[in-house]
């Protein structure tokens, strides 16, 4: 369960402080996976970065007693001049005891097909090779919620259906806090949905239905820009 | 456990399923709870288990097997920045980590030859090797603390989507990895100097220790300020720099105290840096005259530094992390 409380965000411009949330109020389930639903720009990534505690609403709070785990598939952090080998291993040692931070790095090679190539420096990895490290270091890990944007499936058509059915095993011992435009891949992986609209932040039971409400919200505006602009 | 011959762990789930203290139910409870599909995988599974297979992972990170306390969150991640840091900084090299301790080991040296060599004239009852040593390690370890600590966070921002990771931690892994550094390169230049004939009668050892421990909590201090001004004003990278050096005729590396007039001596006696280095030349030699300074001085400097840091790094953390 999270319990999102008088979540407010803005940033601050020239023109003063834009609002992306004011005043959420809603309760994610206990064991549902969520997907976050609205138009480009709406703060679909920065809320989701906020359940996953790793931005800060300005006001309110976000309260979970569930491990949330780092963006999965985040090669963001690596140290290019590092190993593979060494990146992962701080990423154990952020969040693995000592004793299991050799299974976790054996389970890492293994996974991302990475063989001689953990250990050598990741600025010497191809896009994919890389992307595949980040992915199953983050598989290595079990985490209430896996916060997870935009995943797309990385590597050759072997490594996705390996990932795709490493993400459908994850499925039945944790949940997803996915950003996605792709609307199947929602369905695919989440049972409920959070909307991101311009008249709020709405949790919708069914996904379907927040798709419905998504697009009419979209068509809506539509009709109002027509007017505006005739 | 042989991690070599690896099973895929893709069909695996039962295993962490039981390891979770809150999942601990009998095998048959879970079928239960999960459904048919779920029941036969779980009856593949104890096939499997049976059947005596390896498995490489059979427990949860610690991170949900037993909560760990902030504390040792903090350690953790610190202890992993440290790695990181000594990795990144010296790794490449052939020599690697001894270049930790060559490269600011060889800058002190030669500093220290030019200086006993040109400025050795005056007899204040320590040779100056030492004397030098005590004034210019210190003074390294300061220096490169604060002027570190003004792009701990840039140098560091993909990692805080890691959220077990705080700005401050990055800074408190520099001022570890720094105090490792110096203590080893002191140790090693006084056992440097010595055997080149300088006397080194280390009296009080408990006051050496205080005054590099001094050192290291004011920079700190010092630091998490600096992090916070490197964050939002990018030019103080340039800036700051500049305006530290100065510091370095005014912190006693180069003179004693009591070789400044009595009528500058009250002003300069304000820089806790001072003191700190003093008490270490007293320290390391009975005979030298000790200026009027205090090692509780430089704690007290010490700990005004970390009150203001924390304080401004308490009311910037957020925007440092969402930057």
């Amino acid at each position: 369960m999270i319990t999102l409380k008088n979540v407010t965000k803005f940033y601050k411009t020239t023109h003063g402080k834009h609002y992306v949330f004011r005043d959420i109020n809603l309760v994610i389930p206990e064991g549902k996976s969520v997907g976050l639903i609205g138009r480009n720009g709406a703060g679909k990534s920065t809320l989701l970065r906020m359940l996953g505690g790793i931005d800060k609403p300005d006001a309110g709070e976000i309260i979970t007693q569930k491990s949330i785990s780092w963006p999965v598939g985040l090669s963001g952090g690596f140290q290019g001049s590092m190993t593979g080998r060494e990146n992962a291993k701080f990423v154990c040692r952020l969040y693995a005891a000592k004793d299991e931070i050799r299974e976790k790095l054996a389970y890492v090679q293994e996974f991302a097909d990475m063989d001689e190539y953990f250990d050598m420096p990741v600025n010497t990895y191809s896009a994919g090779m890389r992307s595949r490290l980040a992915f199953g270091l983050s598989m290595a890990f079990d985490f209430d919620y896996y916060i997870i944007d935009e995943v797309t499936a990385v590597g050759d058509a072997s490594f996705k259906r390996k990932s795709r059915e490493i993400m459908r095993e994850k499925k039945h011992k944790a949940n997803f806090l996915m950003v996605s435009h792709n609307f199947s891949t929602i369905k695919n992986y989440c049972d409920i949905a959070l909307l991101i609209s311009r008249g709020g932040v709405f949790i919708h039971e069914s996904i379907n239905e927040a798709i419905k409400a998504y697009m009419k919200d979209e068509a809506a505006k539509n009709v109002a820009d027509a007017h505006a602009i005739s | 456990m042989v991690t070599g011959t690896t099973v895929m762990p893709l069909a695996d789930t039962g295993n962490k399923s039981a390891a979770h203290p809150a999942r601990k139910l009998s095998s048959s409870a879970v079928s239960i709870a999960l459904g048919s599909s779920a029941k036969k995988r779980a009856e593949r599974r104890e096939q499997r288990t049976t059947a005596g297979q390896e498995r490489v992972f059979t427990r949860l990170p610690s991170l949900q097997r037993a909560k760990r306390s902030g504390l040792q969150v903090q350690k953790a991640v610190v202890f992993a920045l440290f790695m990181r840091e000594l990795r990144t900084r010296f790794g490449r090299y052939q020599l690697g980590y001894l270049w930790a301790l060559l490269e600011p080991g060889i800058h002190v040296l030669v500093l220290v030859t030019l200086f006993s060599f040109f400025l050795g004239r005056v007899k204040i009852g320590i040779s100056f090797p030492v004397f030098f040593v005590a004034g210019i390690v210190p003074w390294f370890l300061f220096n490169n603390i604060a002027v570190r600590s003004l792009k701990a966070v840039n140098a560091n921002a993909g990692l805080f989507n890691y959220k077990l990771l705080k700005p401050i931690d990055t800074v408190l892994a520099r001022v570890a990895l720094e105090l490792l550094i110096y203590s080893i390169v002191y140790v090693a230049l006084l056992a440097v100097v010595r055997g080149m004939g300088a006397p080194v009668h280390i009296s009080n050892l408990f006051k050496l220790i205080g005054s590099f421990i001094a050192v290291g909590c004011f920079a700190t201090g010092i630091g998490l300020v600096f992090m916070v001004i490197g964050e939002f004003f990018a030019e103080s990278e340039k800036i700051v720099p500049m305006l530290i050096q100065p510091l370095y005729f005014l912190s006693g590396v180069l003179v004693s105290a009591n070789q400044i007039p009595v009528d500058y001596r009250g002003y300069l006696l304000w820089n806790p840096l001072f003191h700190a280095i003093e008490v270490g030349r007293g320290a390391l030699s009975p005979n030298y005259e000790v200026g009027e300074v205090s090692l509780f001085y430089v704690f007290v400097c010490a700990l005004i530094a970390n009150v203001a840091g924390l304080w401004v790094y308490r009311i910037s953390e957020r925007k440092l992390m969402s930057r």
